[in-house]
């Protein structure tokens, strides 16, 4: 397939608002392995927004979402001793998010239909003409695409993570997260084209 | 790297159609965190925290009782469980499990922060048994094996826990002497 019209990504990556707390990521990792557990809160004030984003449209449910996000912040504290500054934090951070969501996936595909259930909802909404704002076609086009190119998808477009961190975080090679992405974009491209 | 089907040569370029692109500028701006939100993960945390220093507690003595300790195996019907073998101040655990069909396994639990990536199992040259060796303190430990990255199983070879918040079932692994185990 051949995109005829493609735009530069650039400048499109949403930041949290950050706290006034100004220390970089390892000097605030620094102080809690040190220590400092309340410094811990800086981390989850900046990053607990897009974990939620993340999560929010990996599992579409906003309690599951939140659960996973507890998960994870919880365990990321207790393995903070294994994060290597060489590496974003964001990076290192969403590396036990996307294992987290997907577990609870798994597991959900295995005791209910929350996702199915969602994707019907949604479109129901859809066709109806009330259920999404402009701002949400996003959310309800990825709701619809293989869970595995939603992710790649979200990683690299939405929360602006380079390959090499993609790797870090889902296991998968580079090449085949390229694909992910490619394939993403197309699913993407034709139900938005589509409406 | 891999050719996108019917572009031999071609790489997936780092660009979005118009459409897509759109849809993502247009998304909804990320929400502050409120305090409720941070607050509710940092309580957590902080349960955490409270349980790893009783943890630590209980276990400085611990390593000169376990220091004689008999080595203990536990092996269901061959298919797959962790041996250990206490010593002072963590003990040796082997987690072995058959898998033939599998490309790669790894062992995932409370002591890696669940991590697939963090602990790789090894395939023995004569059989499909999987088997990796780590250095555990004692205490209770909840895994469970994640085969080709994605498909999780508990030890058939060895107890489940009870569900946890998430329904999830694990199986159980008790390092050392069980009265003084870290959950």
């Amino acid at each position: 397939m051949r995109l005829s019209h493609v735009v530069p990504v650039v400048g499109r990556i949403e930041r949290a608002s950050e706290p006034a707390d100004r220390d970089s990521d390892s000097a605030v990792v620094r102080r809690v392995r040190a220590g400092d557990l309340d410094a811990y809160a800086i981390l989850v004030g900046r990053y607990h927004a897009r974990c939620l984003r993340f999560a929010m449209r990996s599992l579409g449910e906003h309690a599951d979402a939140e659960d996973a996000v507890q998960v994870t912040f919880v365990r990321a504290w207790g393995a903070l001793d294994r994060y290597r500054e060489e590496s974003r934090f964001i990076s290192w951070l969403f590396a036990i998010l996307v294992n987290e969501c997907r577990t609870v996936a798994a597991r959900r595909r295995r005791h209910s239909r929350h996702l199915e259930l969602d994707t019907e909802a949604a479109d129901v909404a859809a066709e109806s003409g009330d259920g999404f704002e402009d701002g949400e076609r996003l959310s309800w086009a990825l709701a619809r695409i293989e869970p595995i190119l939603r992710e790649a998808f979200m990683l690299r477009h939405v929360e602006g993570l380079s390959y090499e961190e993609m790797q870090l975080s889902t296991g998968a090679g580079a090449s085949a997260l390229r694909m992910r992405v490619k394939r993403a974009c197309d699913a993407l491209r034709a139900m938005l084209e589509d409406r | 790297m891999t050719e996108l089907p019917g572009h031999p040569g071609s790489l997936p370029d780092e660009t979005l159609p118009p459409s897509v692109a759109d849809a993502v500028a247009r998304q909804r701006p990320l929400a502050t965190p409120v305090g409720a939100d941070i607050d509710r993960v940092m309580r957590q945390v902080q349960v955490e925290a409270a349980r790893r220093r009783r943890r630590r507690f209980v276990l400085a003595p611990l390593g000169l009782v376990a220091a004689g300790a008999a080595t203990i195996l536990i092996l269901g019907d061959g298919v797959g469980a962790p041996t250990f073998e206490p010593e002072s101040d963590t003990h040796p655990v082997e987690f072995v499990v058959d898998q033939p069909m599998a490309s790669g396994l790894a062992v995932v639990g409370d002591f890696n922060a669940w991590d697939v990536r963090a602990t790789p199992m090894t395939r023995s040259n004569d059989s499909n048994r999987w088997v990796v060796t780590l250095q555990l303190p004692a205490g209770r430990y909840l895994y469970a094996f994640v085969a080709d990255g994605s498909r999780w199983l508990p030890d058939p070879a060895a107890p489940l826990a009870a569900p946890d918040d998430f329904s999830r079932r694990n199986s159980v692994l008790v390092v050392g002497d069980p009265r003084r185990s870290r959950q």
